[in-house]
């Protein structure tokens, strides 16, 4: 059976256009595919950012800025190392209770007795309170005292210079 | 230079010990209570302090207040502090010129407001603060807390002082400092409260 001419044709045509059309579709799967490996790396990304933000955040969160503040004590004796933490713990925990002591992260870095001046390394945003918890401090065991503080530091190698500098 | 406008020393020691510890903080100028000032002014003046002399009258009721004004014998290097929990007495020592230094205390802290600070500045009055009363009992700190507050709000002259009797008792700059930047942020006014008064015919004013 012979097929005529014009329907051989337009048989060509249809199934040229067919595969024009099913290439065109696979050529937008293609760029639908690209795309949404391309979202999935950028969500990917953002939620990494946001894990290392919260990381950096916590970490920030559990390692406060310190800072050193550099005391004399005028006395009418010399003062033990054991006598001045207690000093400085009771009068912060007196004036802002067990969680201002905690907070505080009051430690006593040195003291000298000899001359009754040292460092107490406190948290940098309980600084001025330390300040306004040591000048309450005016008499220790029956003895009467002053704490004055001479310098704040944010390192301990300054804060023990300046001690070397007044002794 | 600081000045510590009213301390009361015992005895000429302790009087020795609270000038040595008051220049090394840098004060030069004290204020010495009426019945210390003979015995302790010429150990101040000895190691350099400029030495003027507080009166203290203590009132509970507007007539005596008058007359204990009336009975003061003032000169160009006399101050005069007045002290009271009524509310009557605190706004007479404000408008009466005589007075130099109206101390507030608790309960007269609500009357420090923007009526107080116009009467003061027209009598040349200053609001008192006095640590003593820190030390004598913390809980002091609420209504002192409040009382900074209401000065920096309506912008009324103050002045700081120790009111101490040893030398235990007497505060550092830097105390007052810490104190002012926790209640108020702004630390550097502790030492306007410090500041010297200004000298001449007139001491104060």
């Amino acid at each position: 059976m012979e097929y005529p001419q014009a329907t051989v044709a337009a048989l060509l045509l249809i199934i040229t256009i067919l595969l024009g059309i099913a290439a065109y579709l696979l050529h937008k799967v293609r760029v639908l595919e690209r795309g949404l490996r391309e979202t999935r790396v950028l969500l990917n990304n953002i939620v990494q950012a946001a894990v290392h933000a919260k990381v950096l955040a916590k970490k920030a969160q559990g390692r406060p800025r310190k800072r050193y503040i550099v005391y004399k004590i005028i006395s009418e004796k010399a003062l033990r190392y054991s006598d001045v933490e207690k000093m400085f713990r009771t009068a912060i925990r007196n004036l802002y209770g067990e969680t201002g002591l905690a907070e505080s992260r009051v430690y006593l870095a040195f003291h000298e007795p000899s001359s009754n001046t040292g460092v107490v390394r406190i948290s940098a945003d309980w600084k001025d309170r330390a300040i306004i918890a040591f000048s309450l401090i005016r008499q220790w065991e029956g003895r009467k005292l002053l704490v004055i503080p001479i310098r704040t530091t944010g390192s301990i190698k300054r804060a023990r210079e300046l001690i070397r500098s007044l002794n | 230079m600081f000045c510590d406008l009213y301390i009361e020393p015992r005895s000429p020691r302790e009087a020795s010990l609270m000038a040595e510890i008051l220049r090394r903080s840098g004060f030069r100028c004290v204020g010495l209570a009426d019945n210390s000032y003979s015995m302790a002014a010429d150990i101040f003046v000895q190691r350099g302090f400029k030495v003027l002399r507080t009166i203290i009258i203590e009132a509970s009721d507007e007539r005596d207040a008058r007359s204990r004004v009336k009975h003061v014998t003032k000169d160009a290097e006399t101050i005069v502090v007045g002290r009271t929990s009524d509310a009557s007495v605190f706004r007479f020592f404000s408008r009466d010129g005589r007075v130099d230094i109206v101390e507030a205390s608790r309960r007269t802290v609500n009357l420090v407001d923007r009526n107080e600070a116009v009467i003061l500045r027209k009598s040349g009055s200053l609001i008192g603060l006095r640590m003593w009363l820190l030390l004598k009992n913390p809980r002091n700190m609420a209504w002192m807390r409040a009382l900074t507050t209401r000065i920096f709000r309506y912008d009324i002259p103050f002045v700081i002082y120790s009111s101490a009797k040893e030398w235990s008792q007497l505060w550092h700059p830097r105390h007052l400092y810490s104190l002012f930047q926790t209640w108020t942020g702004y630390g550097r006014y502790a030492y306007l409260g410090l500041a010297m008064p200004t000298y001449g015919e007139n001491a104060f004013k």
